[in-house]
Formats: structure tokens, sequence, C-alpha cells
């Protein structure tokens, strides 16, 4: 949407809220707590007990 | 050899024992009615080919209000106003199975079953309600569970976004 806004020369200032917007979104999905060594093993390990 | 599975009518869960009476109970009495009724989905453990139930959890879908899990989540969810999550209830060991390993085979059994769940619906987190102070520490230092931002304490869960990069780093 922005880079359409942004050939056409049309709505600058929306142009820059939805790159903004679109920027801030990145960085929450990839802004997780990253997994503690602990899970990773649980979870790529084959399933075992006993 | 333990395999988890969803509960079936043949379980055997009458005589399955547990330190904590709610657990117990729950099980015994509760888990299969509620499973019939879809209110929740009750996943058991059971060891070789007997059907007598060893571990159990259930698992159950829920929301929580913006503002009370954390920042992130209300960034993300901000415009429908409710946090969807994966509820994590009443996990379980018969004390003659505990400390080996089987907690951790029904967790990890539960966290599969988050993203599975979350790939057809989309979801936040699992969340669920630690016994104690204690417990919420396991969890924490174990899988890395977060406390929610305006909770009780015992309130913790686990972002979904954690658990998929678990499976994939």
């Amino acid at each position: 949407m922005a880079a359409v806004l942004r050939e056409e020369g049309r709505f600058p200032a929306v142009q820059v809220i939805c790159e903004a917007e679109f920027k801030r979104f990145v960085a929450l999905c990839q802004n997780a707590p990253a997994p503690t060594p602990k899970l990773r093993t649980l979870l790529k390990t084959p399933s075992q007990a006993k | 050899m333990i395999r988890v599975e969803p509960l079936r009518r043949e379980h055997r869960r009458g005589a399955f024992l547990c330190s904590n009476q709610k657990i117990q109970n729950y099980c015994r009495n509760n888990a299969f009615r509620d499973n019939c009724a879809y209110k929740v989905r009750v996943y058991v453990a059971c060891e070789g080919d007997s059907v007598d139930v060893i571990g159990y959890y259930y698992l159950c879908l829920t929301s929580y209000k913006l503002g009370k899990l954390d920042d992130r989540a209300d960034d993300k969810f901000g415009r429908v106003n409710a946090v969807p999550a994966v509820y994590l209830g009443m996990i379980g060991v018969h004390t003659e199975f505990a400390r080996q390993g089987i907690g951790k085979l029904l967790m990890r059994d539960a966290l599969l079953r988050v993203v599975s769940i979350a790939e057809l619906a989309g979801t936040y987190a699992l969340a669920l309600d630690a016994l104690d102070e204690n417990l919420v520490v396991y969890y924490r230092d174990q899988f890395g569970f977060l406390s929610f931002k305006e909770g009780n304490g015992l309130e913790i869960f686990l972002p979904l976004m954690t658990i998929k990069a678990a499976q994939t780093d």
C-alpha cells in the first residue's frame, strides 16, 4: 500500500504513517522473547519418558 | 513407553492419584464430561498398551482484556480489543509416576498442539495458572513462561512466537 502511494506520489503523509506502522508491526512479530535452551531441547528432541 | 493421546471413554481414570486433590478429582469426576461437551479437550498419558491414566492435562480457548498480558499483545491485538490465547489446565501426573519426565512429556504435547491451533485460527500465547510460586519459578526457568503484566502472580503465559522459535531456530 505504502509502495503504491509512493509510486503514484499521492498522500505522502499517509505513506509515512503506513510504513512506520508496518515496521512497528514487523518489529513486534520478531520481538518475542527468545526460547530458553530447555524449551528448545524439549521441542526438538523426540518425545520420551522413562 | 509413554504415549499421550486424546481422552476416550475406555481410558481408566478412576484410579488416578495425584498429590493435588483438585487435579485428582477433576480427572476422576469431570474430565470426561467436559471433554464430551467440548468445554475443554483432555489429553492423557498412558503406559504401553494400558489405558490407565497416569497423567493428563486439558486445553481450551480463552481471551484476555488488553493490558492483562504484555505490551506486545496489546499492540498486536489492540484493534480487536481482546488477546486470544490457549489455556492449559489441570496438568498432573499420577503419584507413582512422578519424576519420570511425564510432566515434561505432557507439556511438550501441549505446546505442539498450541502450534497446531495457532496454524488453524491464530493465537497469542499458551496461558496457565500455576498452583504456587514454586511452580511459577519452575515454568519460567524450564520453559520461559512470563508473568502477566496485570495478574495475581500465578498467571503466566508463553508467547506463541517463542514456541515457534524454539521449533525452528
